[in-house]
């Protein structure tokens, strides 16, 4: 007990024992037994952490576990999820902990556990996965919101993606000039370049700032972009980009020296049938396999590692039989002498039977692109070859799992970057797919008879194609194989008296208006959302191929529909009329409509030269007559993507806007 | 007057009402003499501890009423409880300085008043530690609390792809 306090609490008649050991540590009490219980029980309690305890300097180690769970239970969801991945002690105590589990049924009586069945962990990650979207629909609903909004290029933009966090905009080929302009001064001159460049730029979606940009070295257009945490892809009309997003910067262009040293390997397709432990995924057409390092495999034959087994005991993973399965460890496989395969994950459970298997956790680390640029020489992908490229999708999210079956060793890439491949959605009905590092197209399937607008992956390897005669197709990713195929009633059937004949409803409804814009599709509910020229949004259901609902929620065309990847609930709809719309995924009623106001509730910056303009959005009535609102105040959305509570929508003008959904409150 | 001890030998003498905010020595001190050994609390923290009783007591000179100390020695997580607002402002505005400690001071706090019963204490630290951890990233959780990360990066990144609507304020 140090000086300072002694003063200060001296009416505590404070005798400190300075450590001398007085009798008064050691005294016995002899009172009843209501006393001694007591005095044992703090021994007891003091016995094994006591000595230490006394040193102060406490750690939030020192906390049991049932006072860390009512530090916990005063945090909301997003806390918690976040304090999940802190530590394994603390992540244990949010998702296995039952006291944890009675603590959420109490404080949300609404929503209720569903999946009590699952292990406990599952369910509890569901469970606060349902809250949040709960509470994203909600705000969604409430469609009280406030836009930030500000000049994100030099020139239009018009697609944008957002995800975790992080904005992508960019612009298109829909839009005539990619150019942006730049001025140097020179001397008494001013040299005006103007270089064609595309740049796509990467934004904070909480703060706005500007983070990065990638451009495009040649003169090339952007037909579509995605990204996820480790790489951007882009599609340019003559190649592929892939940018990595961390560590050491570089382009990587797609060409055909990419299978150099390192990155490729040839695997004579005997070992497959063999009893080795070497027989792991390779697709039946191929001879070689590529494993860029980025993708974990997984086993349930522990016999196969190497001596660096290390034992871990985090993940489970769901398999294709909806059997959980723990992965108890990891360590390093050498099917060949020539290859090493890092990170193999140790799943007792994981049965040989268990074919395509879906697993949720997936690994990923980052793709293994070459360091050295200079290393890398350009390929064209000659897409100029074909007919107009209208879409493309890519598998960037998608866990793409192929297996292979041989004498108990199963080994399945787990991450989706294995085998990597862009899809693309071509004028003449066909869609191609590319390997995306090798460049090269490996398979062409006719879908349509005429142009193939949009492009959707399921997570089961399903092409959906949409063409302009509104029409979707379900064509496998594999084989080719059309599956599916279905029509929308774009012409709602009680205007018209049933014995007009399908040829006449064409002529009415030219194919052009019927045309399907973009799609989305739900892997949570199987449910496919479209927009079509004409201003219907559909929704189908991919597992029966029935029409769920068609609405026509706006005038004029949609351009774009996405929604939340969880979230089964609400989808987001924009258009040529500029109102951003959120329909209900289940029904297709329009749950909000809403427009920005144009003035402006205060500009912070963000940062030196970027300013960012706060302003409200309007939420119009139901049957408000839009001709009342000007078209300054509704500029076409060209492009939308939604994340939690926010949306971000590109308008085909300079500026890039977030509309931030709000709750309650 | 009730005569307390801390584990490093501290004597410290306190009012009846005082001691009595915490339930344990409420349930001794009925059938036991008056000097309680606490040798699992340094004299540091039972001073502070003290403090937070004293002006308590002073405020809510309420005995704590039979049926929740009777509930709270029959379960033995006496915690688990929402804590019920401290309407007077000023106590609550007392209480916010005093819980205005580095991290450790407040584990240090928290188990002892959990170890003494004392309801209101546990819960007024516990919040304060649930506000220093709201709105944080991870990795700021892990410097302010000294938390030292024991996932792999690839194991860390599943987890926020897994949730990943929950990491969405970079």
């Amino acid at each position: 007990m140090d000086a300072s306090h002694r003063g200060r609490y001296s009416d505590f008649d404070a005798r400190a024992g300075g450590g001398g050991g007085k009798s008064n540590l050691t005294i016995e009490p002899s009172g009843s037994d209501g006393h001694r219980g007591f005095a044992a029980e703090s021994r007891g309690s003091g016995g094994s952490g006591g000595k230490r305890s006394l040193t102060g300097s406490r750690s939030i180690y020192s906390l049991d576990v049932d006072l860390l769970c009512t530090i916990f239970s005063l945090l909301d969801h997003f806390d918690l999820v976040r304090c999940s991945v802190v530590c394994k002690a603390w992540y244990h105590v949010v998702y296995t902990s039952s006291l944890m589990r009675d603590l959420y049924e109490k404080r949300n009586s609404c929503i209720k556990l569903t999946a009590k069945s699952l292990p406990l962990e599952i369910s509890t990650k569901l469970y606060l996965g349902e809250l949040a979207m709960e509470e994203h629909k909600l705000s969604f609903r409430r469609a009280s919101a406030k836009v930030d909004q500000w000049n994100g290029h030099h020139t239009r933009v018009n697609i944008c993606r957002m995800k975790r966090g992080v904005v992508l905009s960019g612009v298109g080929d829909k839009v005539l000039s990619s150019s942006e302009e730049v001025w140097l001064g020179f001397g008494n001159f001013l040299l005006i370049f103007f270089v064609l460049l595309t740049v796509l730029r990467l934004w904070s979606a909480k703060s706005c700032k500007y983070m990065d940009e990638y451009i495009i070295p040649e003169t090339d257009k952007l037909v579509d972009y995605e990204f996820d945490e480790n790489k951007i892809v882009g599609l340019t009309n003559s190649k592929l980009c892939i940018w990595r997003r961390h560590g050491q910067r570089g382009i990587f262009q797609s060409h055909e020296g990419v299978f150099t040293r390192g990155l490729c390997m040839s695997i004579p397709s005997v070992t497959i049938a063999s009893s080795s432990p070497s027989a792991f995924a390779v697709p039946r057409d191929k001879s070689w396999m590529l494993n860029f390092g980025a993708s974990a495999h997984i086993t349930s034959n522990k016999s196969i590692f190497s001596s660096s087994f290390v034992p871990s005991s985090l993940f489970l993973v769901r398999l294709a039989n909806d059997t959980y399965s723990s992965i108890t460890g990891r360590g390093i496989v050498g099917p060949t002498a020539n290859i090493t395969l890092d990170i193999i994950l140790f799943a007792p459970k994981f049965s040989v039977y268990t074919r395509r298997a879906r697993l949720e956790p997936d690994s990923c680390s980052s793709p293994h692109i070459p360091a050295d640029p200079n290393a890398l020489r350009p390929f064209d992908i000659d897409l100029r070859l074909f007919v107009k490229v209208l879409t493309v999708v890519m598998h960037t999210t998608n866990t793409r799992c192929l297996t292979s079956t041989c004498n108990g060793t199963c080994l399945v890439p787990l991450s989706s970057y294995i085998d990597p491949e862009a899809v693309i959605g071509c004028e003449d009905g066909r869609v191609r797919v590319f390997d995306m590092y090798s460049g090269k197209c490996s398979r062409i399937f006719r879908v349509h008879s005429g142009p193939v607008t949009c492009l959707a992956l399921t997570d089961d390897q399903l092409i959906i194609g949409g063409s302009t005669f509104g029409n979707i197709a379900v064509v496998d990713l594999t084989s080719g194989e059309r599956l599916a195929f279905a029509r929308s009633n774009y012409c709602p059937t009680g205007d018209l008296p049933a014995n007009v004949k399908s040829s006449q409803i064409i002529s009415i409804f030219p194919p052009s208006d019927a045309g399907l814009k973009t799609l989305s599709y739900n892997m949570n509910s199987h449910l496919l959302f479209a927009g079509s020229t004409s201003g219907y949004a559909h929704c189908w259901d991919i597992r029966t191929m029935r029409s769920v609902w068609e609405t026509r929620v706006s005038p004029n065309v949609i351009y774009t529909v996405h929604h939340l990847s969880i979230d089964t609930s609400t989808l987001a709809v924009g258009g040529l009329d500029g109102v951003l719309r959120i329909l209900d995924q289940r029904t297709g009623e329009i749950l909000s409509s809403l427009v920005m106001d144009d003035a402006a509730i205060s500009i912070k910056s963000a940062n030196d030269n970027q300013k960012v303009s706060e302003k409200k959005a309007r939420s119009l009535p139901q049957n408000a007559c839009l001709y009342n609102v000007p078209r300054s105040l509704r500029p076409p959305i060209t492009c939308l993507s939604v994340g939690m509570k926010k949306i971000v929508t590109t308008h085909n003008e300079k500026f890039i806007r977030i509309w931030r959904f709000q709750d309650n409150i | 007057m009730i005569k307390l001890v801390s584990g490093d030998g501290a004597e410290f003498e306190v009012e009846e009402e005082v001691a009595f905010q915490s339930k344990i020595i409420k349930d001794i001190v009925a059938d036991a003499d008056d000097v309680i050994p606490l040798p699992t609390v340094s004299s540091k923290v039972l001073i502070q501890v003290i403090e937070y009783c004293r002006k308590h007591a002073a405020v809510n000179s309420f005995p704590l009423s039979p049926s929740s100390s009777a509930a709270a020695a029959a379960s033995s997580s006496s915690s688990i409880s929402y804590s019920k607002p401290v309407s007077d402002p000023a106590l609550r505005a007392w209480d916010n300085e005093f819980v205005k400690l580095n991290n450790s001071s407040l584990f240090d706090i928290v188990i002892a008043a959990n170890y003494l019963d004392i309801e209101e204490l546990v819960d007024l630290v516990l919040e304060t530690v649930a506000d220093r951890i709201k709105g944080k990233q991870a990795q700021e959780i892990r410097r302010q609390f000294n938390i030292e990360n024991d996932f792999t990066p690839e194991e860390e990144e599943a987890l926020r792809r897994e949730n990943s609507w929950a990491f969405q304020n970079n």
